[in-house]
């Protein structure tokens, strides 16, 4: 019974810290709290197509296309920020919709390498168009409440709140006996009466969502960006190498992956300037290795957390 | 230059350099359909050969393309080394584990080069370098027509070497039925080192020929890997025999966008990833979920 | 009254010709038995029966509608269940919960969230693992695993059961104690094909009895009939034979 209450302790700790975060800290901390909650949006959203066993790169192509929708839809037509937040979304939903009604019926790692595709091809399509996207100049916006980083800081908590809340949902919910029994058996999940398309194709376009969503807030964020950043690889990168870390196929996991690898990324940064991202790369090999249930799995270990 | 030279031109253009996506993509097909492995990784291979190239060259004059049996052997032995360590831990563990290990592997190995060569792209000049031969107004760049040849007699050994030898059938016999290869008594553990090496030493010789025709910085292994993939998806996943018209459609439509398109070679870059959305989609759908 | 009608059913598999131009129907409340050397084709029948494969050629009736290409989940909730002959259990749930998963999604009217874990319990208890529900399957001998498939499928309310091998690596007693499950099962009005090794069991069970062989119906007719069959003898003898060389 002490045991069931420290984890409580711990996550209420956490929710309080989160929220007096920005304001007992200066701009830099504030700066790096930011990006540590878009990428545990990030890494949440990689985790949600993951619990239906689908290896997705399209992360990056739905991070871009969130920030490129936002931009251009305030920037060319006008649109309040909500709209154009509610523009990319609605893009976003359409174009998984239709890129996992073609890729799901493939398997594993068919789908694994279209994806990668789909990326590469919006990268390309950014690139080549100048005059709709500014090509590889990349485009500008206003910066976000005038540059006030407490209220960008909000706005992103705020984001990770609700995906926070939706994960919660998925694993409190029936939906997650068809999930963990899609990544078991589907075929047995299949005749059990689970439809299975349509829980791929839905966790699928969820994690499409909210990717949208950290590449668009972070457009209006950092006030910049070029096609090469907004739709790098890293981007994908990042959030599944902070899933495998935390621990899949859970809510702290992907959180917790996300800000233990952004403090390490932040130190890495200074010591290592290029190439830093190096430890992605071990972490993720030393996790498939050794970690296969993550950090989260680890703390699971450890009674006292139970 | 003429319509018909400037045709001529571009249909040459990419065929000489099909020869390297071939050599590229047979490494991966050969690892997938044999060992069922796909090996996200497999470009990285390509990048540290071309770096080694480039140091041969400038450190010690030795030309690339002559050391290549040499580099073959030793990336034969870093393959087997390879699948010894990281590959076959996780062979039975899973679809989803393989991708993210190889993954994690390649950004390793990529950031790896950022450290220890920077950013900077690499070249060197072998002799022949600029050497051109011109035929009918068309010109083959010398280096170029013998990459294409080299690539040519190593698929063509591949392939007898798959067909004609003892090893060949095993690796066939495996890749075809891995439980019946077991029952007649071949020895599987070997059938894939031997596969990942031939197929991690392939990506060694593709990387020596990119050091003397194009050059060496930490992504182009990567691109590579993409490259392989788009042609190993037209081929057909694990086919080593569609390899080659697959590489070839690839080179010659990526040279005749970058000739015809206005601002092609940059479109260049999104055909070949179409034909990967293309090729699955047609070709690999979720059959059977047993 | 017809429950089920295959016409003409077609599967290969390369060139295996795994189901080759089957026909027959199935009675509503019968036990039907279906035996047939190794690799006749009866699993691969099953996964065209409940759609996990797609078929080549031929017509799948089900309570006078045609599936032929409909998908498993909707076939499920029309009332086709079955087991797997190598059991599949989900190893990451529970006992209880993979019976949950079945009560929940494979239902056509929906089991309201809150009555859930009762009726998961009420089937766990018909089949004899209430005592059991809150392990997870690494736990489970291979009898209790087959009663979990069992279990599952019964929880998504078919109205016919396909049951592949059940009592394969059985001990006698363990195999009377699911006899007698199927049996009541088929009481409550639930049809049933069952494939199966153990012809004690086919032979107290089934009233019919469809013999394959090369994807191929052999012979049709009551046990006896059947296994004094020539045709059936030696098609069992002659599979040996090559098995043996
Ligand atoms: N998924 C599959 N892929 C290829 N061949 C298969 C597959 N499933 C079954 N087969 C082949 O089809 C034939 C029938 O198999 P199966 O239906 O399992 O027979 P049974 O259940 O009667 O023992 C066998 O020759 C088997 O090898
Ligand atoms: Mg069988």
């Amino acid at each position: 019974m002490k045991n069931f209450k420290l984890k409580y302790v711990i996550v209420a700790a956490a929710i309080i810290l989160a929220g007096i975060f920005p304001f007992i800290t200066g701009e830099y901390y504030r700066h790096l709290g930011i990006l540590t909650l878009m990428y545990a949006v990030l890494a949440l959203s990689w985790d949600f197509a993951a619990r239906a066993e689908l290896v997705s790169f399209a992360h990056t192509g739905f991070f871009g296309l969130g920030a490129y929708t936002s931009a251009l839809t305030f920037l060319k037509l006008g649109f309040p920020l909500y709209l154009s937040f509610a523009a990319a979304v609605l893009l976003t939903i359409v174009v998984a919709i239709a890129l996992g009604y073609l890729t799901l019926r493939l398997s594993g790692i068919y789908f694994a390498i279209a994806t990668l595709a789909f990326s590469e091809v919006l990268l390309v399509v950014a690139l080549q168009l100048p005059n709709v996207t500014g090509g590889a100049m990349g485009i500008s916006v206003p910066s976000l409440f005038g540059g006030m980083r407490v209220y960008s800081y909000c706005l992103i908590l705020g984001i990770l709140a609700l995906a926070v809340v939706v994960s919660i949902y998925l694993e409190r919910s029936h939906y997650h006996l068809a999930f963990s029994a899609m990544r078991t058996s589907p075929g047995a999940a299949s005749v059990l009466g689970v439809n299975t398309v349509r829980y791929r194709l839905a966790s699928f376009t969820l994690s499409a969502i909210f990717s949208c969503l950290a590449g668009a807030f972070y457009v209006h964020y950092t006030t910049t960006t070029i096609p090469y950043e907004a739709f790098s690889l890293t981007i994908g990168v990042a959030s599944m190498v902070m899933a495998v870390l935390g621990g899949l196929y859970s809510t702290a996991g992907p959180v917790l992956g996300a800000i233990v690898l952004k403090i390490i990324e932040e130190y890495m940064r200074v010591t290592i300037p290029y190439g830093y991202m190096i430890i992605y790369g071990l972490i993720l090999v030393a996790g498939i290795l050794f970690l296969p249930k993550g950090l989260v799995g680890v703390q699971k270990k450890w009674k006292f957390l139970k | 230059m003429s319509a018909g030279q400037l045709f001529g031109q571009a249909l040459i253009n990419g065929i000489l350099i099909s020869g390297i996506y071939a050599l590229a993509a047979s490494g991966l097909a050969l690892a997938f359909g044999v060992v069922k492995f796909l090996n996200l990784a497999h470009g990285e291979f390509l990048m540290l050969a071309a770096y080694l190239g480039i140091f041969l060259f400038s450190s010690y004059g030795l030309d690339p393309l002559l050391m290549t049996p040499v580099v073959f052997t030793l990336f034969f032995i870093l393959g087997a080394v390879y699948y010894k360590t990281l590959v076959k831990p996780v062979l039975k563990a899973g679809e989803l584990n393989q991708l993210l290990l190889t993954f994690g592997i390649s950004i390793f190995l990529q950031n790896l080069a950022l450290i220890l060569f920077g950013g900077t792209i690499r070249t060197i000049s072998v002799p022949y370098r600029t050497h051109t031969i011109s035929f009918w107004g068309i010109n083959f760049g010398t280096a170029r027509l013998l990459i294409l040849l080299l690539s040519i007699v190593l698929l063509v050994g591949l392939y007898q070497v798959l067909q004609r030898t003892r090893v060949g059938r095993s690796i066939r016999a495996v890749s075809q039925e891995p439980e019946g290869a077991a029952l007649v008594g071949i020895d599987s553990e070997a059938v894939y080192l031997i596969a990942l090496g031939i197929a991690v030493g392939f990506a060694s010789v593709a990387g020596m020929m990119l050091s003397i025709i194009f050059h060496a910085e930490p992504m182009v292994g990567f691109n590579f890997t993409l490259k392989g993939l788009a042609v190993v998806v037209m081929a057909g996943l694990g086919n080593v025999y569609g390899v080659i018209w697959a590489s070839l459609i690839l080179g010659i439509s990526e040279s005749f966008i970058g000739v015809y398109l206005p601002n092609g070679t940059g479109w260049s870059g999104a055909i070949f990833f179409l034909m990967i959305l293309g090729g699955l989609i047609i070709r690999h759908s979720r059959v059977s979920e047993v | 009254m017809e429950i089920l009608k295959i016409e003409n059913l077609k599967k290969r598999f390369g060139g295996v010709k795994a189901v080759d131009g089957l026909s027959f129907s199935v009675r509503e409340g019968e036990i039907l038995g279906i035996i047939g050397p190794n690799g006749a084709g009866k699993s691969t029948l099953f996964n065209l029966l409940c759609g996990l494969m797609p078929l080549d050629a031929g017509r799948i009736t089900f309570s006078g509608e045609d599936i032929t290409s409909l998908s498993p989940h909707k076939r499920c909730h029309m009332g086709i269940g079955r087991t797997f002959q190598i059991c599949q259990p989900f190893k990451e749930l529970t006992v209880l919960d993979n019976v949950a998963i079945a009560a929940v999604f494979g239902n056509s009217k929906t089991v309201r969230p809150w009555v859930v874990k009762k009726y998961s319990e009420e089937i766990l208890e018909k089949v004899g693992l209430s005592i059991k529900k809150d392990l997870y399957p690494a736990h489970l001998t291979t009898p209790d695993l087959k009663l979990l498939e069992i279990a599952r499928a019964l929880a998504t309310s078919p109205k016919l059961l396909l049951l592949d091998e059940v009592m394969a690596g059985l001990l006698p007693g363990e195999c009377d104690r699911i006899l007698k499950l199927i049996r009541c099962i088929n009481r409550e009005g639930i049809t049933v094909i069952l494939v199966e090794h153990v012809m004690r069991v086919v032979r107290e069970l089934c009233e019919r009895v469809i013999v394959m062989n090369y994807g191929q119906k052999l012979c049709e007719g009551c046990y006896e009939d059947v296994a004094g069959d020539k045709r059936v003898i030696e098609a069992y003898l002659g599979r040996e034979e090559t098995g043996a060389q």
